[in-house]
């Protein structure tokens, strides 16, 4: 009896033993596991940090792109008002030059009135004359100075001057809000202004050799970082800039459905082969000359458009256009989100 | 040296003479206040109607023309090339704040323009730009737009010579295919060649690409315009600098630009072109004013900085200007 007893106590034992030795099997595996959600975590971060990298730098990128356009954007109005400065010394020398010619006749007037005192008849006579010649004089040289356009001219190239600075000033806070834009939380955002904001800072590109026609009415917010909508819009206008040789257009519209946007993008440009269409948006690919685009525009900005959970569609006619359609989703106006221009 | 032959005779304006008569065409409200105030010393008369400005400039009988490179819808260049037709004894002059290659090609090839101006302007530039025009209207007879006929043509072609200056083999081959046979045609690989034979045989035409030879070619384009302005020049250029272009107009007064890689067939016209100029030129020497050069903007660059025996050749080359004969 004792043994069956003592079998018994040794089968339990050897059922505890295994009991915690699974338990401890799967204990190391539930760590095991943990620690591989963890990594993988890990690498996520690092794959969206390195995403967020990317974004940053094909924007700086495009900003570099751009330094040509946006050295002569700096350089013409700080040019044109050193030159009105200039003119305005110029004018304010002539001006002093007409004062003292003012003051040479006042003093001309004065010195009879020495000479009237100790004056007979013929010298009075004389007098009189010089009188005469002398009030003439005055009356010119105030005439002049009176009439002389020089303040006026000069205050007008002042305030020109003023208005030139102050568009230099918003040109450089519109580009240092784009370089700085990746920090943006995603808000409501105003898309035909963010369409205006990426004209703007096209502007060197497209100039005066590229019409553009806006046709972007009233439309609905849309939810998104308000910078990634832009760059998505600034890559569309540079490629259609330079899609176009010389002279052409550049057509923007934007219309909404109760749950979409659709902006689209239509130049006159050369339109891309059938063998380019389909690689446009993989990474690094590029029509355009060494050093003069990265090939991360169209993925970058496909990669946003596709994480709103829109699209980018492309019609291309060699040498006469392409028409680029971004859709955007129209998300439920939510109260505690920014709300942005 | 042609440029004294005209200093000797006529130099300036007298000093009475009347004041520059220049249309100003900008949209731009506050470039017109800048340009009114810059050139008070000058009958500016404005006008931003694009639609008015070519019959303006005729009615008017203005000496010269500057136009912003965009005025409301309408391109600068497109006005010039209006203005030209309509009134050509106006010097035209754009103005641009953003030049592009193809605006630069419109310019030169089309509009024929006496200067280039880039936005923010260089003021004592301007007002040499005036006093120059200013000298060509009271001077220079009107330089006709209606070619040379066929006869004339034929005579230029197989009287004067066009030389060609390509270090390149390959685009001189190309030169070659295109012009041999056509023209009285000299290629040479340096300006030293070039100058060999320009120094025995009369010259109408230079070709010549800003990538050939070493040392600064534009430089010596300069010292030759200024020496010989009759001259007329045919540059291949990569139009990637807009301040070079505008260096090559008013400095060195190019008379067609070509961008490399060049169009074959844009070749032979211009040469054509550029015959019939020398020759209208060589007619009428005086009217070489309205082809003068601008004094250089950059010291270094100014042909005086060309070794002396370079200068001294190239102001040496025989003008040949008062021996023209032929067809009429």
């Amino acid at each position: 009896m004792d043994w069956m007893i003592l079998v018994l106590l040794l089968v339990a034992l050897g059922a505890i033993v295994q009991l915690w030795l699974e338990l401890k099997r799967q204990k190391r595996e539930t760590m095991s596991a943990n620690f591989a959600v963890e990594e993988a975590q890990r690498e996520l971060d690092r794959l969206q940090a390195a995403q967020a990298q990317t974004i940053h730098v094909t924007r700086l990128a495009a900003l570099g792109q751009m330094v040509v356009g946006i050295a002569r954007d700096i350089d013409v109005p700080i040019g044109f008002a050193r030159n009105n400065i200039t003119m305005i010394v110029e004018l304010l020398e002539e001006y002093r030059a007409l004062v003292q010619q003012y003051d040479l006749a006042v003093q001309h007037c004065l010195q009879p009135v020495d000479l009237l005192f100790s004056a007979d008849k013929a010298s009075l006579d004389k007098l009189v004359k010089y009188v005469e010649e002398a009030r003439r004089k005055l009356f010119e040289a105030r005439a002049s100075v009176e009439s002389s356009a020089l303040p006026n001219n000069a205050r007008q190239l002042l305030v020109d001057s003023g208005d030139s600075l102050a568009q230099l000033t918003a040109r450089v806070g519109s580009l240092k809000d784009f370089a700085r834009s990746d920090s943006d939380a995603p808000a409501l955002v105003d898309v035909g202004d963010r369409i205006d904001r990426a004209l703007s800072l096209a502007q060197p590109r497209l100039h005066d050799r590229i019409e553009v026609v806006r046709q972007v009415g009233p439309l609905p917010k849309v939810r998104c970082a308000p910078g990634d909508l832009e760059q998505v819009f600034l890559s569309l206008i540079t490629n259609a800039a330079f899609a176009i040789e010389g002279k052409g257009k550049l057509t923007i519209s934007a219309k909404a459905t109760p749950d979409q946007i659709d902006v689209v993008f239509e130049d006159t440009g050369s339109g891309m082969a059938d063998n380019i269409l389909p690689k446009i948006f993989e990474p690094f690919f590029s029509t355009r000359p060494p050093g003069e685009g990265t090939g991360l525009g169209l993925t970058i900005a496909h990669k946003i458009i596709t994480g709103m959970g829109g699209s980018i569609r492309v019609q291309t006619t060699p040498r006469q256009g392409s028409v680029f359609t971004v859709t955007l989703p129209v998300g439920a106006a939510a109260t505690d989100s920014a709300d942005v221009r | 040296m042609f440029a004294d032959q005209i200093r000797d005779s006529q130099n300036a304006p007298a000093p009475d003479s009347a004041p520059l008569r220049l249309l100003t065409i900008t949209h731009d409200a506050r470039v017109q206040r800048a340009l009114d105030v810059l050139w008070r010393d000058h009958d500016v008369i404005a006008c931003a109607d694009p639609l008015a400005a070519a019959a303006l400039a005729a009615s008017r009988d203005v000496d010269a023309v500057l136009c912003d490179q965009r005025v409301g819808q309408a391109f600068g260049v497109d006005l010039l090339r209006e203005i030209r037709q309509l009134h050509p004894r106006a010097l035209r002059m754009l103005l641009s704040d953003r030049p592009e290659p193809r605006l630069l090609l419109d310019a030169i090839n089309e509009a024929e323009v006496f200067r280039l101006v880039f936005q923010p302007w260089n003021i004592a530039a301007m007002r040499d730009a005036a006093s120059a025009a200013l000298r060509a209207a009271r001077l220079a007879p009107p330089l006709s737009v209606a070619a040379p006929s066929d006869e004339e043509i034929e005579h230029v072609r197989k009287t004067m010579a066009v030389v060609v200056i390509e270090s390149d083999a390959a685009v001189q081959q190309r030169l070659r295919d295109l012009l041999h046979g056509h023209y009285k045609t000299h290629f040479a690989v340096s300006l030293d060649r070039a100058l060999q034979f320009m120094e025995q045989h009369e010259t109408g035409v230079l070709v010549c690409s800003t990538a050939s030879g070493r040392g600064d070619l534009i430089t010596a384009l300069k010292a030759l315009k200024q020496a010989h302005p009759h001259l007329a020049t045919v540059v291949i250029d990569a139009l990637d600098d807009a301040d070079r272009a505008a260096e090559l107009v008013n400095e060195a007064q190019v008379f067609r630009l070509m961008r490399r890689p060049f169009n074959p067939a844009l070749c032979r016209p211009y040469v054509d072109a550029a015959l019939a100029r020398y020759w209208q030129i060589k007619q009428q020497p005086q009217s070489a004013w309205r082809v003068f050069p601008a004094e250089s903007l950059v010291a270094e660059r100014a042909p005086q900085r060309l070794p002396p025996a370079l200068l001294n050749r190239i102001r040496g080359l025989p003008g040949r200007l008062h021996e023209a004969e032929g067809v009429r």
